[in-house]
């Protein structure tokens, strides 16, 4: 396995108003550069916990999170948030497109964290460029309204990868989307990761999902279990 | 893709709670705007109302109890080279009746004009009709208040100016006031000076206009004035300048007479009684100057015979050959005449006995024994006539029959010897003393000379411009006023009701803010996920606020541009409202409508900001959460802390008991205190009702196994947001209180008027007079002299002395210029010791605080002597804004000037609007001031006095008495403050039925947060219907609780004066006000919720 990008050393938690049931308990996990797995679980197993501290938005209890070999636990939130804007993408189980905004915008959000350092023109293209790789690219001034479910979740791949992250974090990327839909998505993930290089880890329930991205590993009692 | 552009597009995306926010800004926008710009247009109609009274008048030269030459301003004109610039004019006060409808107007200004008067007005010219012989002008308020037009017939008051005031001795028993009958020419307005005042109020005055040459003729003073106007374009230096080089000896009532030959003269004033600063002048200019005092003795006795009613002279030993410098003080020379008449002779012992005049024109009968020393023939050596001065109705008489000396008269007494006496040597004293013994016994406060001799080098420079170089005008209190910047200085400096406006508008301000804030956090919380998903692509809390504040930028300026223009329909309907149903709130003004664009620049920054920072605050809130818990769709609600039931018990306890308390303590009716233990005993019952509310939703939680109707499932819900729940109740509850219960405070003068501590000090009746009443109307003599005794009820009479100057109270919107002073005796106001002080100086006797009027205070060196003086909170707080140990300055009637410092406050009282100071440090700095205007009866109710006061107004009807009850003056003060409550009733009940439409946001909010649910139930089978209701009764619940809470600790608050009766309240705006807030939020409460549960719940059920 190439370098690790991200390391989670005996991570625990627990939320302050039920400290007694620990949704994470002494968890461990690497994520190599490139690399590619599911996690699948049964409902309220912590998978969702478990991608939020991966991606810091959240903070485990106990534990350290390590990033590029650094440690986030005395991180500010100007530098997790300048982590989050370059290296890693998410993708959510609800788009949760911006409905004010065109797919072009909605892919362009993103570049707003990086302020002076992204040329908006490029990024400009770069996202047109991506639309098209999804075949979108003639929905680019389509507010998400105008598009259907299965196309809302490719604009909302795409916005992910907009930034050129390492690692690409989708929780119940198919959730909402049908059977056909969920597969070309999960396909286009694969797709990504093998082409760009990007580690993915990809949070569902679905193990027909978690079949086609590869490597699964088991969430039990908040630690990961079995990898198959 | 850029910051600006996303804002853009949520702004455009969210249209519809953008434009609620931007509707809650500019309401908030218009609100401030509006209020300040009533501070505006009230200033700027005070400026006006100025400039109209003073109508491009200049400095004005007042000769203050002199009547000087009407020709000063023509030497003056010529002095100053401003060809037209001045005018003279006389200026008296005095009644006017209307003949034909009995209608009789107090306090009139008579002015006597010519032409000069004219080319100052606006008009530049004369009325038409000036010129005709009888020509009468009248103003058009004078017009109004007695009914009056052209052709009109009034009758007219005035006190005939005498020579020296009525309060001296020997002024005489002229006739006090003269009427005459004028038939009016023309009714003159603005452009004629129709609005002239000196005085710095905004109640236009009354006035009457005549002829200069006419009135100086009615009021026998011909060729006199006792006024200068001058055109605006005069400086008050140049005017003062010019007076003060062009004035001569007949200016100041002085004449010369030759002695002995040329060289030795004597000065003698008209005015009988000299100034000092006179005789100071004229001994720094002549040689030699020898001051005379002479007076009536109204007799002169041996041990064996008397003689009646003779003049003695005290005079000093130069210029002279009778009085020489070995006489003793103790001594006296006597003429043969007299020396004859007594049966005297060197060495004998005389007594002299003479009156003096006290306080009330009370006489006091003197004696003093002295010794001859000599006796000289009359009519030798200069012992003449020319030692007596002009006493008016002494000198010019015939016969001794005909003496009028202001003193009663024996006639009786006087012999034929004394009727030759006058037929040949007429006023010629009949002894002498020393100038020494003299002055100890006749000095009084108008003089102790009445002549100067003097030596003059033949040659010399004449003697009035000798005298100008050693005299300024201003020492004889003659004195130039600087009337523009007086009149800025008044507007510049008078309440400010924009600032009051403002403040009273509060409820309404924070009312249209909240409810701003309310939609746009509840707009906020709605997009919570889309807040999660930007903080988890990267963007830091700073950057997503900045967007939110971006938008609120936007919504903000444009929103308070557009309150700028709806601030105006705010600004007219207030200036509406204070003309018509407020208007005892500013009385007398004509409201024009003025805005300053620094104004609407403070009311259009101050409205972006504030919604700045609420937004901020709000964002704040919301992007302080875990990303992930947003994105997830968790609620931004913060969880309320469960607080513990037995808080509630404590409020509900505390609460209720200290409401009993305050019921139930003893207290003084029509107090303060027993307004504020009411008011206070409402609010600890608001706090009971809403913890009682608090315990009942808790009731709520309990788990109950039978599920009874849709109602109570509703009301499950408001235990779920129990603080949102508590928060409308809490609003509604306090809103409704406030604005009810301010009412409490509502002042009724009738209320406790009989006792010492109310603000009538238990005085039955106030009594008010145009021309001073000089007797005292406790004496034996004035009620002999008057019938009062006829009316056969006992009472008593405070009177006091009244200073020209400006009304500091309430009704007045001018900072006064010059506060009226009102004298009062120490003794008699101490022995009776009426009204409530609310703070007075330390050290002082607690059971006689009014004994601090008589307190000496320590002058600092060379600096203005200073008085103590009492005066009303209100006018101290809100008129002049001064402070216990503050002082005011004023100015002598000798132009010097003093301080009053104020060393007690008076509570609400009938004499606010004046400051109150000893009677004998009134007379020290105003002794030309004589006679009493201002009068507190005593001794019974109103209604058993009645027959006396009517008496009196009868019998002082010529001194434009006006008698009322005293309860009714103040009642006039109060209507000033009662007229506040209700614009804070009007306003605050204004934002609180604007708070009624925050209850439709957040019934919105509610029903938006549950559709769901809501979604569940109907597939359960409920209709549409039975959510509404449902719904509804839920939040009706809390509105009505909050209302009916409010409501009725209000009514425990407003209870003293509930007892008084219905009418003592503003019923018809209360009842108005309550009855809109509870139907208001009823109605607002169905609309939203019919609005919102047309949604579609299946789908919200399929994104949940």
């Amino acid at each position: 396995m190439s370098d690790s990008i991200l390391e989670l050393k005996n991570i625990s938690k627990w939320y302050q108003s039920n400290p007694e049931r620990k949704i994470l308990e002494g968890l461990d996990l690497e994520v190599g550069s490139g690399e590619r797995f599911s996690i699948v679980g049964p409902s309220g197993c912590g998978k969702s916990t478990l991608l939020n501290i991966l991606g810091t938005l959240d903070a485990p209890s106990e534990g350290e999170v390590l990033l590029n070999g650094r440690s986030t636990g005395g991180m500010n939130e100007k530098t997790l948030s300048g982590i989050r804007a370059r290296t890693i993408g998410f993708i959510f189980q609800m788009h949760h497109l911006l409905p004010q905004c065109t797919a072009l915008e909605n892919v362009l959000v993103p570049t707003l964290a990086l302020g002076k350092d992204v040329n908006p023109a490029e990024a400009s293209e770069r996202a047109f460029e991506l639309l098209k790789r999804v075949g979108l690219g003639d929905k680019c001034e389509s507010t998400p309204s105008q598009l259907s479910g299965g196309e809302r979740q490719r604009v909302a791949v795409v916005r992910a990868l907009i930034n050129r992250p390492k690692l690409l974090l989708a929780d119940e990327p198919t959730g909402a989307l049908d059977e056909d839909n969920a597969h070309r998505l999960v396909d286009l993930l694969v797709e990504l990761n093998e082409a760009e290089g990007l580690s993915l880890i990809v949070v569902t329930h679905d193990m027909d999902v978690a079949g086609r991205v590869g490597e699964t590993r088991t969430l039990k009692d908040g630690k990961i279990v079995l990898v198959s | 893709m850029n910051y600006i552009k996303l804002a853009i597009r949520s702004l455009v995306h969210y249209r519809w709670i953008n434009l609620s926010v931007l509707a809650g800004v500019a309401l908030t926008s218009a609100i401030l705007s509006g209020a300040l710009v009533v501070g505006d247009s009230v200033k700027e109609s005070l400026r006006q109302n100025a400039d109209a009274r003073i109508a491009g008048l200049g400095p004005v030269f007042l000769g203050g109890e002199r009547y000087f030459s009407d020709s000063l301003a023509t030497r003056a004109t010529k002095y100053a080279g401003t060809d037209g610039a001045f005018a003279s004019v006389i200026q008296v006060e005095g009644t006017a009746l209307n003949r034909k409808g009995e209608q009789r107007a107090n306090r009139v200004q008579i002015l006597g004009v010519d032409e000069r008067f004219w080319k100052l007005a606006p008009s530049g010219m004369a009325p038409k009709g000036f010129e005709e012989e009888g020509w009468i002008g009248i103003n058009e308020s004078l017009a109004s208040r007695i009914q009056a037009g052209i052709d009109e017939t009034l009758i007219v008051r005035v006190e005939l100016p005498g020579a020296l005031s009525k309060d001296a001795p020997l002024s005489g028993e002229s006739e006090q006031t003269t009427p005459f009958t004028i038939q009016v020419s023309d009714v003159l307005g603005p452009d004629y000076f129709g609005l002239y005042s000196l005085r710095a109020e905004q109640v236009p005055p009354s006035t009457i206009y005549v002829k200069l040459s006419r009135l100086q003729q009615l009021l026998e003073i011909p060729g006199r004035a006792n006024l200068i106007l001058a055109d605006e374009g005069v400086a008050a230096e140049k005017l003062e300048a010019a007076v003060n080089a062009s004035w001569d000896l007949d200016d100041l009532q002085l004449s010369v007479s030759e002695i002995r030959g040329e060289k030795e003269k004597q000065l003698a004033s008209s005015r009988v009684f000299f100034d000092a600063a006179i005789v100071t002048a004229l001994s720094e200019v002549v040689e030699v100057a020898s001051p005379v005092l002479t007076y009536l003795a109204t007799s002169i006795a041996s041990r064996e015979n008397e003689t009646p009613y003779s003049m003695v002279s005290g005079v000093g030993s130069r210029l002279n050959a009778i009085v020489s410098e070995d006489l003793d003080e103790g001594e006296i020379i006597v003429s043969d005449w007299l020396a004859e008449d007594l049966g005297i002779a060197p060495g004998d012992e005389v007594r002299l006995t003479y009156n003096v005049v006290s306080a009330g024109r009370v006489l006091e009968e003197n004696e003093r024994n002295f010794k001859v020393a000599k006796v000289l023939p009359i009519g030798e050596k200069g012992w003449d006539q020319s030692w007596t001065p002009a006493f008016p109705g002494i000198f010019d008489v015939e016969n001794l029959d005909e003496w009028e000396p202001g003193i009663p008269i024996d006639r009786d007494r006087i012999r034929d010897k004394d009727d030759a006496f006058w037929d040949e040597y007429r006023a010629t004293p009949k002894a002498f003393v020393t100038l020494a013994a003299a002055q100890e016994m006749w000095g009084n406060r108008f003089g102790a000379t009445t002549a100067v001799r003097f030596e003059q080098e033949e040659g010399g420079e004449p003697l009035d411009d000798a005298l100008r170089k050693h005299l300024s005008l201003s020492d004889l209190g003659m004195v130039v006023r600087d009337l523009p910047a007086e009149s800025a200085a008044a507007v510049a400096n008078s309440f400010d009701f924009g600032a009051l406006f403002a403040s009273m508008s509060f409820f309404l301000i924070i009312a249209a803010l909240v409810l701003a804030a309310l939609v746009f956090v509840f707009g906020i919380e709605q997009r919570a996920s889309e807040i999660g998903l930007l903080l988890a692509l990267g963007l830091t809390k700073k950057k997503v606020r900045g967007i939110f504040l971006i938008e609120a930028l936007f919504l903000s300026v444009v929103g308070a541009l557009l309150g700028l223009l709806l601030g105006y329909v705010y600004t007219r309907l207030a200036l509406y409202g204070m003309s018509g149903v407020w208007k005892e709130a500013a009385a007398g003004i004509k409201f024009v409508y003025y805005l300053k664009p620094e104004t609407l620049l403070i009311a259009f920054f101050s409205t972006v900001i504030i919604s700045l920072i609420v937004v901020y605050v709000a964002s704040r809130k919301v992007t302080a959460i875990q990303p992930g818990f947003l994105i997830s769709g968790g609620d931004v609600v913060s969880s309320e802390k469960k607080s513990k039931w037995c808080w509630d018990w404590f409020s509900l306890s505390v609460g209720f008991v200290g409401g009993l308390g305050c019921l139930f303590v003893p207290k003084l009716e029509g107090t303060m205190a027993e307004q504020g233990l009411f008011f206070g005993a409402g609010f600890l019952f608001t706090v009971a009702g809403v913890a009682f509310c608090s315990l009942l939703i808790r009731r709520f939680l309990k788990p109950s196994a039978m599920m009874t109707s849709l109602g109570a499932l509703g009301r499950q819900h408001t235990v779920r947001r129990r603080g949102r729940s508590l928060a409308v109740i809490g609003l509604m509850a306090s809103g409704v209180f406030m604005v009810t219960a301010i009412n409490s405070f509502r002042l009724n003068g009738e209320s406790g008027a009989e006792r010492r501590g109310s603000g009538t000090g238990g005085f039955a009746y106030f009594g008010e007079s145009t021309l001073p009443i000089y007797e005292d109307l406790n004496s034996t003599e004035a009620r002999e002299k008057y019938g009062i005794n006829d009316v056969e009820v006992g009472f008593s009479a405070l009177s006091f002395r009244v200073s020209d100057g400006d009304d500091a109270s309430c009704l007045n919107l001018n900072r006064a210029q010059h506060p009226r002073l009102l004298g009062v005796a120490t003794d008699l106001i101490s022995e009776i010791n009426p009204f409530t002080f609310t703070k007075v100086s330390r050290p002082h006797n607690s059971s006689r605080p009014w004994k601090l009027l008589d307190r000496a205070i320590e002058n600092e060196k060379e600096r203005p002597p200073v008085i103590a003086g009492m005066i009303d909170q209100n006018t101290a707080t809100y008129a002049l804004q001064v402070g216990l140990g503050d002082r005011v300055s004023y100015e002598t009637v000798s132009g010097a000037s003093f301080e009053v410092e104020i060393v007690g406050f008076l509570d609400t009282s009938v004499l606010q609007g004046s400051l109150i100071v000893s009677e004998a440090n009134f007379i020290r700095f105003f002794p030309d001031a004589g006679g009493y205007q201002l009068f507190l009866l005593d001794g019974a109710s109103p209604e058993e006095l009645e027959p006396l006061a009517s008496h009196l107004t009868r019998m002082f009807g010529d001194r434009g008495l006006e008698m009322r009850p005293t309860f009714q003056k103040l009642n006039e003060f109060n209507a000033v403050q009662n007229t506040y409550l209700s614009i804070f009733s009007t306003l605050g009940g204004l934002g609180i039925f604007l708070g009624t439409l925050g209850l439709a946001v957040i019934v919105s909010r509610n029903v938006l947060e549950r559709q769901g649910q809501l979604g569940v139930m109907q597939a359960m089978g409920f209709t549409r219907k039975d959510l509404a209701g449902m719904v509804l009764s839920e939040h009706w619940f809390l509105h009505v609780s909050g209302v009916v809470v409010g409501g009725v600790s209000a009514l425990v608050a407003v209870w003293p004066i509930l007892a008084k009766g219905l009418s003592s309240l503003p019923w018809l705006l209360l009842g108005g006000i309550n009855g809109a807030v509870l139907l208001g939020g009823l109605l607002f409460c169905w609309l939203a919720a019919r609005v919102v549960l047309r949604g579609n719940f299946m789908e919200a059920i399929r994104r949940e």
